[in-house]
């Protein structure tokens, strides 16, 4: 007997590490050694950062954007890290993710420090006195200064007084800093920040495209190279699925953890397509489904008719007694005592979860009856959510 | 003998001129530079500290970081202050500063109209009526009719001499890029000729000049005018001409168009969610919901395709030939605009 069982715990543990060397792999804080798919955009930046500091290199900006999970931060620093192995110290390179500053007047702070490796304490005014002064002369000692800024809408203030002295630094040919912004939106410069500052920020972009379900696919077979717990046709239905959506490779990436954690779950051997069927499942029941699950049996009953109130009239706005009359008839239908108190309280808790959208009181809606409403989710899915709601008290 | 940017003679005379009259008599005197981005108006001022460093002290502020009165004077005293000498309690008046002064000192007040307030804009131009004539105020900002806009009372005084600084022509702009890449004497006349004709048509900006030329070399040693055209073509082009979707987004893109071709009604973002399961049905694509739906919206979004206002009516961004050309599928574009949305 327990011969007979030491050679199956033996092959479980065996599968068990296999799918959990698995995860690890597609943890999304894995960043692979050399990127497939972006050896355009790896070109263009490495030759733009070699021209930057070779010796007789010029200050100058670049911008890159594309839609998150497009492997825009991953490219720029595995370049620089590639270019800091190679040649060495002989420039400094400086990451600083917008996001993370709480206050974005930070940012002078950082680069501050990070310039001058001075662990003491500086205010903001005087970091970013001390950096206009020190990028205004120039100092053929100092090495190239390469400044990645992530998230550059974060940087965006009213005056736009910040992102002006960040891109003012490069107007400086001899000063050899170098600014690479980083943002999702495509026309960020046009769009948002001033002439004068698109002036200094000059025409040097990159765009990152969405990955198509071709790229993903290979993407996540060459991180994956060296194991077989995957089948090709469950990569390929992840990539698939995302790429009809956005492109993002996080969320494939994703989609497969979770698929592969629930293979895990099942002792399966292997991770197969209905592992991953529900794991994008659950990825796409939205938070609201579980709000509606948990609403009582006349919640249901009203969004029910203002459900129907819509689709029978096709118009999207609605009064309170039109939605009251259908509820009513729900009710029979239920056998459910239905009257206007218990309605307008379930109202008041339908537009807190923003089912229903109440419109504000206006001079001839003071009467309840004609508040005007709205379904607060698109009709769709709105049909979906009563196709799924199972009663709990019904077998 | 330090000579005016190519181009920019005449300012560069007006203010050296000027100001040394008005150190010969004493005199109070302002200036306001205007001028869009890129027309040398900073560059000139450096020159024009270099040319007067006989007769005069300088101190260059940019008021993008500094523009309060006190970070004002503070600078106005220790222009290159050393980090290690920290000034405590009060910085000492302007009338104090401006007696210490040995020489007249330049004044120079880059992006002027970053300065917190406009009483602080105003009175910055009165100081060398009121505080001394030792101090000379040049101004600099973008739009031409600043001081005629936010400062009217100062027309009741001396106004400042407002010098604008107008968009470089063909002919300027050839040669200031001729000028920087007079080391090396690689491009040819006519592609040169190109580019300056094509951004003096534009904007007159010298930096974007500069800026094509070195992109153009950074392709080839020696650019031919197909290569700057390229560039051009790259930096004038709009920027959605580079967009690309994912399959879901140009669904919804094509519905939107579809829609906002009849004008009757306002489109909310629901009511395009609900056009969209509608045409995914009759064209047999699998329709996404919720959180992914908004994903697909999100990328439109963020392309700047369109745009959602204040009302929550959806806005396309751009002309429906662009939203064609960006969705690149005329047979899902066709069908969608057959169906009765």
């Amino acid at each position: 007997m327990a011969k007979s069982k030491t050679p199956t715990r033996a092959a479980n543990k065996e599968v068990k590490n296999l799918i959990e060397d698995l995860l690890k792999k597609l943890h999304t804080s894995e960043v692979p050694e050399d990127l497939p798919c972006r050896g355009e955009q790896i070109n263009k930046i490495e030759k733009f950062l070699r021209s930057v500091i070779s010796p007789n290199g010029e200050s100058s900006a670049m911008y890159i954007s594309g839609v998150p999970g497009t492997g825009k931060t991953a490219t720029v620093q595995t370049v620089v890290r590639r270019l800091e192995d190679e040649v060495g110290p002989t420039f400094k390179a400086i990451y600083i993710n917008a996001m993370e500053l709480i206050d974005p007047k930070e940012f002078f702070v950082r680069v501050y420090k990070e310039i001058t490796q001075d662990s003491k304490r500086v205010g903001i005014t005087t970091a970013r006195r001390h950096l206009n002064l020190l990028f205004q002369s120039i100092d053929r000692k100092r090495p190239p200064i390469i400044i990645m800024i992530d998230e550059l809408d974060h940087m965006c203030t009213k005056r736009q007084e910040l992102i002006y002295d960040i891109f003012n630094w490069t107007t400086n040919e001899r000063a050899r800093v170098t600014v690479i912004a980083i943002a999702n939106t495509l026309d960020l410069p046009e769009r948002m920040l001033s002439q004068r500052i698109a002036s200094r920020l000059g025409s040097n972009r990159l765009t990152f495209e969405p990955y198509t379900h071709q790229q993903i696919q290979s993407i996540i077979t060459a991180r994956l190279s060296d194991t077989t717990a995957f089948d090709d046709q469950v990569v390929e239905l992840a990539g698939r699925k995302v790429a009809a959506i956005s492109g993002d490779l996080r969320k494939a990436i994703e989609i497969l953890r979770r698929a592969a954690e629930l293979a895990l779950d099942a002792k399966a051997s292997r991770v197969s397509l209905e592992h991953v069927q529900s794991s994008i499942a659950e990825t796409q029941s939205s938070i609201r489904m579980g709000y509606f699950q948990s609403l009582s049996e006349h919640g249901i009953e009203l969004f029910r008719a203002a459900t129907t109130q819509v689709m029978t009239t096709g118009v999207e706005e609605f009064r309170f007694y039109e939605l009251f009359k259908h509820y009513l008839s729900f009710c029979a239908g239920q056998g459910l005592d239905g009257n206007e108190l218990i309605a307008r309280e379930i109202i008041c808790t339908l537009s807190s979860m923003r089912l229903i959208i109440v419109a504000a009181t206006t001079a001839h809606s003071h009467n309840w009856w004609h508040r005007k409403m709205q379904l607060g989710v698109p009709l769709q899915e709105a049909l979906d959510f009563l196709k799924s709601y199972k009663n709990p008290d019904s077998p | 003998m330090v000579t005016a940017l190519k181009g920019r003679e005449k300012e560069f005379d007006t203010i050296c001129d000027n100001v040394r009259k008005a150190i010969a008599t004493s005199q109070p005197i302002t200036f306001y530079l205007s001028g869009l981005p890129g027309t040398g108006k900073t560059a000139t001022v450096y020159r024009v500290i270099e040319a007067l460093s006989d007769v005069t002290t300088s101190v260059f502020i940019n008021c993008a970081s500094v523009n309060t009165l006190k970070d004002l004077t503070t600078a106005l005293i220790s222009p290159a202050e050393s980090p290690k000498k920290k000034t405590r309690g009060r910085p000492p008046s302007l009338a104090k500063i401006a007696e210490a002064l040995s020489k007249p000192m330049l004044v120079i007040l880059d992006e002027i109209d970053h300065l917190s307030s406009s009483t602080l804009l105003y009175s910055v131009f009165r100081w060398p009526q009121e505080v001394s004539w030792k101090l000379i105020v040049i101004g600099i900002a973008n739009s031409i009719d600043l001081t005629e806009r936010l400062l009217p009372k100062l027309k009741l005084t001396i106004p400042p001499i407002t010098l604008p600084f107008a968009p470089y022509n063909k002919d300027q702009l050839k040669d200031i890029i001729a000028e920087k890449l007079q080391d090396e004497n690689s491009m040819d006349k006519t592609s040169l000729e190109l580019c300056a004709r094509k951004i003096a048509a534009v904007s007159g900006d010298a930096r974007s000049a500069v800026r094509v030329i070195k992109q153009a070399k950074s392709v080839t040693a020696t650019p031919t005018t197909r290569e700057v055209l390229g560039v051009l073509n790259s930096v004038y082009a709009s920027p959605l001409s580079r967009a690309r979707l994912p399959l879901q987004s140009q669904v919804l893109l094509a519905v939107c168009l579809r829609i906002s071709n009849n004008k009757k009604t306002a489109l909310t973002r629901f009511a395009l969610y609900n056009a969209y399961s509608k045409a995914c049905t009759e064209l047999n694509i699998p329709a996404v919901k919720g959180d992914d739906l908004e994903t697909a919206w999100g990328n439109i979004e963020s392309q700047s395709l369109a745009s959602v206002d204040k009302a929550g009516r959806i806005r396309l961004q751009i002309d429906a030939s662009t939203a064609r050309s960006v969705i690149a599928n005329s047979h899902m574009i066709s069908q969608i605009d057959d169906l009765n949305l």
